[in-house]
C-alpha cells in the first residue's frame, strides 16, 4: 500500500497539548467512574452474598441490567433520558462517569460476591468463637481476603474501563478519543490520528495487564 | 456423670436437641462439664461430636433444650434471653478447629492480637503484649512476624490454640485439633493441651487419639447417633466399655 504518512500532524506542538489533556480527562474519567464503581460493586456484594432478602433481589437486578445492556446505550440513556425523567441536568462529564460507575459496578458486583463466598465457614466461625461482631469479622476477616482473591479480576475490569471511556466522547467529552476525532476533522488525517490513538490507549492499559500478572503471581499463596 | 464441682458445672447441656432438615443429629443431650475438667468426646464419624461442640460454642443454633456456661443460659430456643449475658458467657468460651482456622492474611501476632482490640477493647500494646505471653506459652515466641502458610500444621495448630488462650476463656474446646496433621505433629499439640490440662482448663475434646485420652481425661464420653451412649473414666469406658456399639468403635479405631 502506498498510503504515505505524515506524523509531523500528531508531533506537533499544538496537537500534542490537546491530546495531553484529552488523556488526562480519559484518566479523571475512568478513575472517577471506577471509583464509584468499586464502591457501587462492594455495597452491592456484601447484601447478594449474605442473601439478605429484598435488596439482593435489587441488587440481582441491577447487575442483570447493567450486564444484559450495552454501554453505549446506557451512555446515551444517562445523558438524554435520565434528565427528563428525573429533572436532574448532568453534565456530560458527570453523566459519562456516572455510567461508567454504574456499569463497572455491576460486574465489580459480581467479581465481589464471588470473592466473598469464596472464603470459608471456617474463617467466620473462628471469627465468631474470638466474640467478633458480624460487622468486624466482614471488615477485618473477610473483605481483605475477597479483595486479595479478586484483585486480579478487578485489574482486568479497570482495563475495560480505560478502554470504554472512550464512549464518553459521543456525548462531547473531549477525552483523547475525542481529541482525535477533532483532528481528524481539521487535517483529514484519520490513519495517523486513530494509530496514535490505539497506541496511547495501549500504553495506558499494558501496564496495566502486567499489574495484574503480577499480583495474581503475589497473592498466589493464600 | 460427675457431680457439679464447688461453682457448679462449667457446662451444662439439657435436653439438647439439634436437627439439620429431617436428620436428627443431637437427641436430647443432657452432660455437665465441672470446672477444670477434662473431657474426652469419642464416637464415630457423624455421630454428632462437632455439632455438640459448634452448639456449645455458640456456632451452631439448638431446636430444643438448654446449654448454660457457668450458669449463664447461652442457649434456650423456648426463652427469651438477654444478648448482652449471652455474649458475655459465650466469650468464656474458647474453641480450637480441625483445621485451624488461621486468618491467612494477618501475621501470627496479629492473628492472636485482633480480638484482644477488638473485642476485649485493649490497647494495641496490651494486645501484643499478651499475644507474645500466650505465643511463648505454645512454644512459639519467635514467630510473631510469620504468616500462617510459613509455619507447619502443628505450629499453626499452636497458633490457634495461643490466640483462643488470649482471649483468657474459662472453658476450650478441641474439636479434632489434630486429625489434620502429619503423625508427628500431633504430638507438639498434644503436649500443649496437656500442659493446659494440668493447669487447670476446663477442657472439651473431641479426639481420636486414644493415649491422650486415657493419660489426660477425667473423663470419656461416648457418643453414638446423637445420643450419649456410655460415659465415664477412662479406664472404664476404654477399657472394659459396657456397651457393644463402644467395643465395636474401639475395635475400629485399634485397627486403624
Ligand atoms: N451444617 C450442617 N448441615 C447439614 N448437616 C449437617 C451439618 N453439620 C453436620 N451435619 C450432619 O450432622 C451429622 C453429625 O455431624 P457432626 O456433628 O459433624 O459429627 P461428628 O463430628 O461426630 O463426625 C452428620 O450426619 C452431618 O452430615
Ligand atoms: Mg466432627
Amino acid at each position: 500500500m502506498a498510503y504515505k504518512w505524515d506524523w509531523a500532524v500528531v508531533f506537533n506542538a499544538h496537537t500534542l497539548a490537546s491530546f495531553g489533556n484529552g488523556v488526562a480527562i480519559t484518566a479523571e474519567v475512568s478513575f472517577a467512574g471506577l471509583a464509584l464503581g468499586l464502591a457501587l460493586g462492594l455495597a452491592t456484594a456484601v447484601p447478594r452474598a449474605a442473601k439478605v432478602p429484598v435488596a439482593s433481589q435489587l441488587v440481582y437486578a441491577y447487575v442483570d441490567f447493567f450486564r444484559t445492556t450495552p454501554i453505549l446505550v446506557q451512555l446515551i440513556w444517562v445523558f438524554y433520558v435520565l434528565p427528563v425523567l428525573s429533572g436532574i441536568n448532568l453534565s456530560a462529564w458527570m453523566a459519562g462517569v456516572l455510567t461508567i460507575g454504574l456499569n463497572s459496578g455491576a460486574f465489580l458486583s459480581e467479581i465481589f460476591r464471588g470473592g466473598l463466598v469464596s472464603i470459608g465457614q471456617g474463617q467466620r466461625d473462628a471469627a465468631q468463637v474470638l466474640g467478633l461482631s458480624r460487622a468486624q469479622a466482614l471488615l477485618h476477616i473477610i473483605v481483605p481476603q475477597a479483595l486479595r482473591r479478586v484483585l486480579p479480576a478487578v485489574v482486568n475490569v479497570l482495563i475495560v474501563v480505560v478502554k470504554d471511556s472512550s464512549l464518553v466522547s459521543i456525548i462531547a467529552v473531549a477525552d483523547m478519543t475525542y481529541r482525535a476525532e477533532a483532528a481528524v476533522a481539521q487535517t483529514y488525517r484519520p490513519f495517523e490520528f486513530y494509530t496514535a490513538l490505539a497506541v496511547v490507549y495501549f500504553l495506558l492499559t499494558y501496564p496495566l495487564s502486567l499489574l495484574s500478572s503480577a499480583v495474581e503471581r503475589r497473592f498466589h499463596v493464600t | 456423670m460427675s457431680g457439679p464441682g464447688p461453682q457448679g458445672p462449667a457446662i451444662l447441656l439439657e435436653g439438647v436437641c439439634k436437627a439439620f432438615s429431617a436428620q436428627a443429629v443431637l437427641k436430647g443431650i443432657d452432660l455437665g462439664v465441672a470446672c477444670g475438667e477434662v473431657m474426652v468426646l469419642i464416637g464415630r464419624s457423624g455421630s454428632g461430636k462437632s455439632t455438640l461442640v459448634r452448639c456449645v460454642a455458640g456456632l451452631t443454633r439448638i431446636d430444643a433444650g438448654r446449654i448454660r456456661v457457668q450458669g449463664v443460659t447461652v442457649q434456650d430456643p423456648a426463652a427469651r434471653l438477654s444478648r448482652a449475658a449471652t455474649a458475655e458467657a459465650q466469650r468464656r468460651v474458647g474453641m480450637v478447629f480441625q483445621d485451624f482456622n488461621l486468618f491467612p492474611h494477618l501475621r501470627v501476632g496479629r492473628n492472636v492480637s485482633l480480638a484482644l482490640q477488638l473485642v476485649r477493647r485493649l490497647s494495641a500494646e496490651a494486645a501484643e503484649a499478651r499475644a507474645a505471653e500466650v505465643l511463648a506459652r505454645v512454644g512459639l515466641a519467635g514467630f510473631r512476624d510469620r504468616f500462617p502458610w510459613q509455619l507447619s500444621g502443628g505450629q499453626q495448630q499452636r497458633v490457634a490454640i495461643a490466640r483462643a488462650l488470649a482471649m483468657r476463656p474459662e472453658v476450650m474446646l478441641f474439636d479434632e485439633v489434630t486429625s489434620a496433621l502429619d503423625p508427628e505433629l500431633v504430638r507438639e499439640v498434644l503436649a500443649v493441651m496437656r500442659e493446659l490440662a494440668e493447669d487447670g482448663m476446663t477442657m472439651v475434646v473431641v479426639t481420636h487419639e486414644m493415649g491422650f485420652a486415657k493419660g489426660v481425661a477425667d473423663r470419656v464420653v461416648f457418643m453414638n447417633e446423637g445420643v450419649i451412649a456410655e460415659e465415664g473414666p477412662p479406664e472404664i469406658v476404654l477399657a472394659e466399655p459396657r456397651q457393644e456399639s463402644t467395643r465395636i468403635f474401639l475395635r475400629h479405631l485399634m485397627e486403624a
